[in-house]
């Protein structure tokens, strides 16, 4: 046990890291998946097929594989976005690929809502931003929320990919531990925590769930 | 002439739906297009609200084109002046289409604070008025899915005729509705006309439409039969 307690300060050292990557992870791809979604149901064939195209690669090949092609790749070519800086290039990859995820549960969601609904609002006279601002984004975050909450906890989970670029978040951490004292006591501690946040998440999200609930 | 329907033509997939059909409403009347299902009644209404677009004919609004045909070309109204023409004429569907996220009261009070960009205190006031002459009042805070059909139906009248329609168009309201809701639907639409709307039903409910309107005319086989 008290084993536990010492390791445990230093696995926490790499919760900056986690939340840092998961909040500006949810921060930024959420918004960005909304314009995506907006694309993808676009009349316009080649607006809709080039989001259609970013959602299946971004989709269709693993986050660590795009996690490496921006850190090395982009360099490579010569695109030097953020200098020496690892962080900058784990968030990029992070919000490409969650943004990919999110647009399609919001499409679905878009797509969901009555046609003759929006029928109604065009005949009393709203505009297109008015009818996705009061009509259809209202009843596409109810819609949505379970299917969104779902990939918050996966984001909560893939955090611990960036430890691939040496970035030292708490699974990394808790990996370096194990190697050194020879125990998998630190891989149970870091299960715990990603538990915890889960569960913390979880909770939250049944929360807003119930908030934006109302039946049809 | 409130509304004017002039050599209106519409085709599907090269399937023709209307056929050269004519008719007007005036002001302060009820006219019934009254017809099986498919007969094409649903598409004259869809396009006089310029929700589909005519493939010729002419049809006039209030003294505004939804699209004018002129002997040779059509030409459509283009999406200011759709705005505008819209902002004349109410629309009551037949699955009344009520925004599902809101209370009554923001379903009727929507269009009117971020269209007609009436302060909230007033169009509020104007909504529960409408809302109770309808008989709604105790509904004011409730969710649509806790109404009954002939409840969400007078909440979707409400909802279109609170912004004062010139021109007011009902798609089937008796579909779903008990023989004694409908005698209530009777009453509110005579009354409608009466404070001078011109109205515009599409129905196959011959008894209703005869009780409701001042003219009925008979759609078959998208031609209109009077």
């Amino acid at each position: 046990m008290s084993y536990i307690f010492q390791i445990f300060p230093q696995i926490l050292d790499g919760l900056g890291i986690t939340f840092g990557t998961f909040a500006v992870t949810l921060v930024l791809s959420l918004p960005l998946g909304a314009l995506v979604s907006l694309g993808r149901v676009s009349k316009n064939k080649v607006v809709s097929g080039i989001f259609g195209i970013y959602t299946w690669v971004l989709r269709g090949t693993p986050l660590l594989l795009q996690m490496f092609l921006i850190f090395f790749g982009l360099p490579a070519i010569g695109i030097q976005l953020f200098g020496r800086m690892r962080l900058p290039y784990v968030y990029l990859a992070f919000v490409l690929n969650y943004a990919a995820y999110f647009a399609e549960i919001f499409r679905s969601g878009i797509q969901s809502v009555e046609k003759g609904q929006i029928e109604a609002a065009r005949l009393l006279g709203f505009t297109g931003w008015q009818m996705n601002v009061k009509i259809v984004w209202p009843q596409v975050i109810k819609k949505t929320l379970p299917a969104i909450g779902n990939e918050i906890i996966t984001l909560v989970k893939d955090t611990s990919l960036v430890y691939a670029l040496g970035l030292a978040e708490i699974f990394k951490i808790a990996r370096s531990i194990s190697t050194r004292d020879v125990t998998i006591a630190p891989y149970i501690v870091v299960g715990i925590i990603y538990l915890v946040i889960t569960a913390v998440i979880t909770k939250l999200l049944n929360m807003a769930e119930k908030k934006v609930y109302y039946e049809e | 002439m409130l509304l004017n329907v002039d050599g209106l033509c519409k085709s599907f997939k090269g399937k023709q739906i209307l056929n050269q059909v004519n008719f007007h409403v005036d002001q302060k009347e009820v006219v019934s297009l009254l017809g099986q299902s498919g007969a094409g009644k649903t598409t004259i209404l869809r396009c006089v609200t310029g929700l589909e677009k005519a493939d010729r004919g002419t049809i006039c609004v209030d003294g505004k084109y939804v699209c004018r045909d002129d002997g040779k070309n059509i030409t459509y109204a283009g999406k200011k002046e759709l705005y505008e023409i819209r902002r004349s004429m109410g629309m009551v569907f037949q699955s009344y289409h009520l925004f599902p996220h809101m209370t009554v009261l923001d379903n009727v009070t929507l269009a009117l604070i971020n269209v007609h960009k009436m302060p909230k205190e007033e169009a509020v006031k104007v909504a529960e008025e409408m809302l109770s002459h309808l008989g709604l009042e105790d509904k004011i805070h409730q969710m649509p899915y806790e109404l009954s059909g002939g409840q969400k139906q007078r909440v979707a009248i409400a909802r279109s005729c609170v912004v004062n329609p010139k021109l007011l168009c009902f798609d089937e309201p008796t579909a779903a509705l008990d023989p004694e809701t409908t005698k209530e639907m009777v009453h509110i639409i005579r009354e409608l006309a009466q404070k001078g709307m011109g109205i515009l039903i599409i129905s196959h409910d011959m008894p209703f439409v005869e009780k409701v309107s001042d003219r009925v005319l008979t759609v078959k086989q998208g031609m209109i039969i009077e």
